[in-house]
């Protein structure tokens, strides 16, 4: 009885060392095979009792950190934080009117006219650069985005300062669309002949239409690596042979979302 | 036979350990499972056995229940479509969803009141990242008859934007983002006369000319754009702020727009935090 009292001791007190484990196969594939339909592994510190991250009411999703170790502790989480401490895996940046609203320091009435370009009776197609903003993704991902830009429309150039409604009955068409300049370090000509979410809406009217704030709205997704970028928008405006079309890119409230998918 | 009996007795119920390695002798956790490329096969996760897992050529994410045992994300785990409506705005022509036309600047005025009232809303019960996808129909003219439509060829704008409120759709408008930020740089006026204040999500803006009274389309439009917001734990429900906006009034006169006449689609997803 000494001998099985010694062995049982053994079994319970020492560290064991195994090659490879089944649980309920006597054949394991991989260095732990835990076989079963319905087989899972129950690991007591990640439940609602010991571990705060689980709330009981949805499943709580699982990571590894850098030993392997599994842990409910998403990237960058502070205990107890609130606000951007704690975004998803899949954050969001979020740049509300992200276009300055009088970029040539006009007087009033002209400080809400943003980015100006004209398209004077020489011209019938005019790109204008009209803001960046600068970015950074911790590692390599897919960025979507999501943006509005306010536009008002002149019949004479509003950089004067001036203002006045078309009324020559003809239709423009303005355009806008943006690029991205990886590692943010210029964007070259290769940078700039990708162009995302290209968006076009008409003008057209007699005396007396709109001088407010249409919105050119689209998106686009790109897959960048990880570092500071920009996303640089531009403009264009497109109008008939001796037209006069001066536009405003961003002088009333514009939007941008950028959601990172990594 | 008796001197076995204790060997079975021990093997049944030894699977007790302080720790247990895997390809090491010194164990750093209660499983350690060692090796460059070590792993663990669950059997009751793969393809055969969990409708969860997404099968071969596609890895599934790891979730734990609340006895902290592993299982696979349900799609409610991640992401939600928690509204999903083919035809949001009552198809009416009332003074709920009338718009009146306004001078140039800023007039937007609340429109439309859900097909299911006070019924209609959906919930959050952790901070989410919110997707806003709609298409809401419009119908416009002086009277919104087929012999009154625009026709001073004065191009109007007609500029469309999602609130949500908090509760039903009588509740108090949301104006900030989980965050205490003010929801796209706002607040906007949500009425006319400015006696309530929305944050505005996914505005979009498109023109709208015509020069003959009889002839022209003036109804059939839809305004749709999409927009993110980061919204807390909370029931919501989406509702639509509209204008209608001309720099001179003195063409046709007053003008009228009425919202969600036609069929009209709202999406809201939700992507959960972690």
């Amino acid at each position: 009885m000494k001998k099985h009292y010694f062995l049982t001791t053994a079994l319970l007190f020492s560290l064991f060392t195994y090659s490879q484990v089944g649980i309920g196969t006597t054949n394991p594939q991989e260095d732990l095979h835990i076989a079963g339909n319905n087989s899972t592994i129950r690991i007591e510190s990640l439940n609602i009792t010991n571990n705060p991250l689980n709330d009981g009411i949805n499943n709580s999703k699982v990571f590894v950190d850098s030993n392997g170790n599994f842990t409910l502790t998403p990237p960058n989480f502070t205990a107890g934080g609130s606000g951007n401490s704690n975004l998803p895996l899949n954050f969001l940046i979020d740049v509300p009117d992200f276009i300055p609203d009088n970029v040539d320091g006009l007087p009033a009435p002209y400080d809400r006219l943003g980015r100006i370009a004209t398209s004077n009776t020489t011209n019938e197609s005019l790109e204008v650069f009209i803001y960046s903003v600068t970015f950074t993704t911790p590692q390599a991902c897919t960025v979507e985005v999501k943006h509005g830009i306010t536009v008002v429309i002149s019949g004479s150039d509003m950089s004067i300062p001036s203002l006045a409604y078309i009324n020559d009955n003809k239709t423009r068409v303005i355009t806008s669309f943006f690029c991205f300049d990886v590692n943010n370090d210029g964007l070259s000509p290769a940078e700039k002949a990708l162009q995302y979410g290209t968006k076009a809406q008409f003008y057209c009217s007699v005396a007396g239409g709109s001088l407010g704030y249409p919105y050119m709205n689209s998106q686009g997704y790109a897959t960048l690596p990880p570092g500071t970028h920009s996303i640089h928008f531009f403009g264009i405006i497109t109008d008939p042979p001796n037209t006069m079309t001066s536009v405003g890119f961003g002088g009333a409230t514009d939007y941008l979302k950028m959601r990172v998918y990594n | 036979m008796k001197k076995i009996l204790p060997y079975i007795f021990t093997l049944v119920i030894s699977f007790s350990y302080g720790q247990v390695g895997i390809n090491t002798n010194t164990p750093q956790e209660e499983l350690h499972v060692a090796g460059s490329n070590s792993t663990i096969r669950v059997e009751g996760l793969n393809s055969t056995n969990n409708t969860n897992n997404l099968g071969v050529g596609s890895s599934s994410p790891v979730y734990v229940d609340a006895d902290g045992d592993l299982v696979l994300g349900t799609l409610t785990d991640n992401v939600e479509i928690l509204f999903d409506s083919e035809d949001y705005l009552m198809n009416v022509q009332d003074p709920t969803n009338l718009v009146n036309q306004t001078g140039g600047g800023a007039g937007y005025s609340q429109a439309g009141i859900p097909i299911g009232g006070t019924a209609i809303s959906f919930t959050l019960t952790r901070p989410a990242i919110v997707e806003v996808n709609y298409s809401v129909s419009f119908t416009l003219g002086k009277n919104v008859a087929p012999n009154s439509r625009v026709d001073d060829f004065r191009a109007r704008i007609v500029q469309l934007g999602m609130y949500f409120r908090t509760g039903n759709y009588l509740g108090p408008a949301v104006v900030n983002d989980y965050y205490g930020n003010p929801i796209n740089g706002g607040p906007w006026c949500i009425t006319s006369n400015c006696s309530e204040l929305g944050g505005l999500l996914a505005i979009n803006g498109q023109f709208y000319n015509n020069i003959s009274d009889r002839d022209g389309e003036w109804k059939s439009y839809r305004n749709t754009a999409s927009d993110y917001v980061v919204l807390g734990p909370g029931t919501y429900t989406p509702m639509f702020a509209c204008q209608l906006a001309v720099g001179s009034t003195l063409g046709t006169g007053a003008m009228k727009l009425y919202l969600g006449t036609s069929k009209d689609e709202v999406q809201i997803i939700a992507y959960y935090f972690n």
